[in-house]
């Protein structure tokens, strides 16, 4: 279990970076980005709202037993809303990413700052930067800032919830149960499925992870 | 939204900014692959007539004289082994949680997507910046998730360092951290060797399976503009 210390002030120093990161991603133009934001507002809009106050529970659906993509976790904790969680299978058997949208509806900017699992691994909030062609990770020591009325993504190449050690193998089909601590919101709890090895497959499709994997189709080749 | 800042190297950026190219155009939508799935992690095309979604050079990349140890324990060099065929390169480790998993399945599903035949043209290469711990069975059981058929190389780091190093990718030794974990480099791009050996086109970091599936029949076809 990993703990940050709580930020004294949270806009400023994970905000300012993500800022910083959001004009680059406009300037780049990357229609995957927005895409992945779009999938997970609009799974968002249909979350459950649970109870207001603390450690509200996880509001995920099981599929019907079709076609349907597996559907990716969500939760709700006052103001905060969790959209879009999933854990792509991992080729390691020491290391995971979880991502996630983190979107806080209400009117003061809060801050995610530890989080816990079951099964139990440490916890970090990990974000990538980038010199000279190569990239390596930082904690993101000051927590990670949720602006009022606005959101944050934890997505493949950008931020994520690292967990290390995981006391049981994350395959797919499974579930990890995440506990977030937020400065304000207190805890919110979320069902995150273990989703396929290839899931966080930068499609650049609306269709997001967990969804048909698009390399199945046939007609692909020669776009 | 989805954070993304791995703008290429500086050495590709300066060559395809000396083409004149906008480096900031935005890429929604104007890729040239069909299907709209497309969009260039890194879009400098400017001229109507560019045919890749990946970032083409105008002066390719030379493929690494580099030996190595695969993940079935063997000497490996890089020309050698891979002559002849489209080369897929990337630096990146094993003990990585987001951007190395994400390139890998990006590229298997890739070649997935491909016909059978283009693909049986293609080679993977994974080159680990970090092979204290990556050994070849380390690779073998990582990699092999993706695709058995992936390459996965272990060995010198200082030879590592030196090949990314001439590809523009500034690896740095493992670093050691308070907690007792590693801050360890990859590479935020992978680099499309041709079947000449020709390191043209580069795809950092958010390149879609789109992109590669558009871009890999072309190069195979020969075609380079």
């Amino acid at each position: 279990m990993s703990r940050f210390p709580l930020p004294e002030n949270a806009g400023p120093l994970s905000h300012g970076r993500h800022t910083a990161v959001a004009t680059t991603a406009a300037a780049v133009g990357v229609c995957a980005a927005v895409a992945l934001t779009a999938a997970a507002c609009s799974a968002g809009s249909t979350a459950s709202s649970g109870p207001a106050g603390l450690a509200g529970p996880a509001g995920q659906a099981n599929p019907p037993a079709s076609a349907s993509p597996s559907p990716l976790g969500s939760a709700a904790s006052g103001p905060i809303r969790i959209t879009g969680a999933y854990l792509p299978q991992p080729a390691s058997p020491d290391l995971a990413a979880v991502y996630f949208t983190v979107a806080d509806t209400g009117d003061q900017s809060d801050a995610l700052v530890s989080a816990t699992s079951v099964p139990a691994a440490q916890a970090a909030l990990m974000s990538e930067s980038t010199t000279g062609g190569a990239e390596s990770m930082t904690t993101l020591t000051g927590g990670l800032a949720v602006p009022a009325h606005g959101q944050v993504a934890l997505a493949p190449d950008g931020y994520h919830l690292m967990l290390t050690d995981p006391a049981s193998p994350l395959e797919q089909g499974g579930t990890v149960t995440l506990t977030l601590h937020f400065v304000r919101a207190g805890t919110v709890t979320i069902k995150v499925p273990v989703t396929s090895l290839l899931s966080d497959a930068v499609t650049g499709s609306t269709a997001g992870p967990g969804a048909s994997p698009m390399p199945d189709m046939p007609g692909m080749t020669g776009m | 939204m989805r954070t993304f800042r791995h703008r290429p190297t500086p050495r590709v950026l300066g060559a395809l900014l000396a083409l004149g190219a906008a480096a900031t155009a935005a890429a929604c939508g104007t890729s040239s692959s069909a299907g709209g799935s497309g969009s260039s992690g890194f879009v400098v095309n400017s001229a109507p007539s560019s045919l890749f979604d990946g970032a083409q050079l105008p002066h390719p990349f030379a493929k690494p004289n580099l030996t190595l140890t695969d993940s079935a324990g063997a000497s490996f060099n890089l020309r050698a082994g891979t002559a002849g065929r489209l080369t897929l390169v990337y630096f990146g480790y094993t003990h990585c949680p987001d951007v190395c998993p994400t390139t890998m399945a990006t590229l298997a599903s890739a070649l997935r997507a491909l016909p059978a035949a283009e693909a049986a043209k293609v080679d993977v290469v994974f080159v680990s910046t970090d092979p204290a711990r990556d050994t070849p069975a380390v690779l073998h059981s990582w990699l092999g998730q993706y695709d058995p058929a992936f390459i996965g190389l272990t060995g010198s780091f200082p030879s590592i360092q030196k090949a990314a190093s001439s590809l523009g990718i500034d690896i740095e030794p493992p670093v050691k951290t308070a907690g007792g974990g590693y801050t360890i480099t990859h590479g935020a791009e992978v680099i499309a060797f041709d079947t000449k050996g020709n390191g043209s086109i580069v795809y950092t970091d958010g390149a879609t399976v789109g992109q590669f599936t558009h871009d890999i029949p072309l190069i195979l076809a020969g075609r380079d503009a």
